[in-house]
């Protein structure tokens, strides 16, 4: 860990709420690069493939994620 | 020096006094980059590991996602904890300075606009959970007999979906009470059981922007909803201050209900 890491420690935020603000809100101004992904959705399914084997959580739920 | 792409955060009004900066994603210094009456916060970082390329290889790997999405938070709540500032969308990526400020030009009247938005305000996140009592609950004891079972059934459904609708208005109810201490208020989708990790039923996503001068009052008032013995069967969570991430970037003023 750098000095500078341990002057500024992180705050214990919610990897879900995080991600739900820095990917799914905010503002997108026009850059010059642009990229090939689609997002939040592309996140939210790594997400889940990290996350659903330890929550042991039904498959249909996972599907189901924002699909509205 | 290796090759690098500019990373931008967020952006403040030029003349916004700021205070020194946390150490940005990868450890990279964090600046403020000017363009007219605009300045967007911003640093360096390596295209060997932080580039477009890397976008694109790791939009699913979490442990390469998680750090720079944490660091990326922690500059801008820094920033917010005194400034206005309008939090940039993950990837935020410009091939140089030059390309960054024609965006902070184009997008000008917008960002702006943002920025008188979210003036002196900050944040503030509600989420509401049904307990797990009370999800359980509401079991009535075996029956003796078939026509007993099938009477019991319906009362139990019954007794079930008016729990359920009460909890439902509850709910709307306590949305709203923040909503009238707040500037703005949103209703976001429920966020699912497998990214919160969270067994308990989720009844309320609120997000709520606050007056810096009216935050103490809606802590109280979020304490005042918690104990109150009307929310029985659900627990009260509360986050903030956030920077505006849900107050910023749409063309009209946030509105109070989402389909849930």
């Amino acid at each position: 860990m750098s000095d500078a890491t341990e002057k500024w420690p992180d705050t214990q935020v919610a990897l879900v709420d995080l991600i739900d603000r820095v990917i799914g809100g905010g503002v997108v101004i026009t850059g010059d690069v642009v990229l090939g992904i689609a997002g939040v959705d592309l996140v939210y399914l790594g997400l889940r493939l990290v996350l659903a084997p330890a929550h042991e959580v039904d498959q249909s739920i996972v599907l189901g994620r924002r699909s509205a | 020096m290796d090759e690098t792409i500019v990373h931008a955060y967020g952006v403040v009004a030029a003349d916004e006094p700021l205070t020194p900066f946390p150490p940005g994603i990868a450890d990279t210094t964090v600046w403020v980059h000017s363009a007219d009456s605009l300045a967007a916060i911003v640093s360096l970082l390596p295209v060997e590991g932080f580039g477009v390329a890397n976008w694109e290889r790791n939009a699913t790997n979490v442990g390469w996602l998680e750090p720079v999405a944490r660091r990326h938070h922690e500059v801008l709540r820094h920033v917010a904890m005194t400034a206005a500032v309008v939090p940039l969308r993950l990837p935020s990526l410009y091939d140089n300075l030059g390309s960054l400020t024609d965006a902070l030009r184009e997008a000008g009247d917008v960002l702006r606009r943002d920025l008188r938005r979210i003036e002196g305000k900050v944040e503030w996140a509600v989420k509401v959970y049904r307990t797990a009592e009370a999800q359980s609950s509401a079991v009535s004891t075996p029956a003796t007999s078939g026509r007993d079972y099938l009477l019991t059934r319906s009362r139990d459904l019954s007794a079930r979906s008016s729990a359920q609708e009460q909890l439902r208005e509850r709910v709307r109810e306590i949305h709203e009470a923040l909503g009238q201490l707040s500037a703005e208020y949103v209703r976001n989708q429920p966020q699912d059981a497998v990214l919160s990790g969270r067994k308990e039923q989720m009844l309320l996503n609120g997000a709520y922007l606050v007056g810096r001068a009216d935050q103490a009052r809606f802590l109280e008032l979020v304490g005042e909803i918690a104990d109150d013995s009307s929310t029985k069967g659900l627990s009260v969570e509360v986050s903030g201050p956030w920077p505006a991430f849900n107050f910023t970037g749409s063309a009209e003023a946030a509105t109070t209900e989402a389909t849930t």
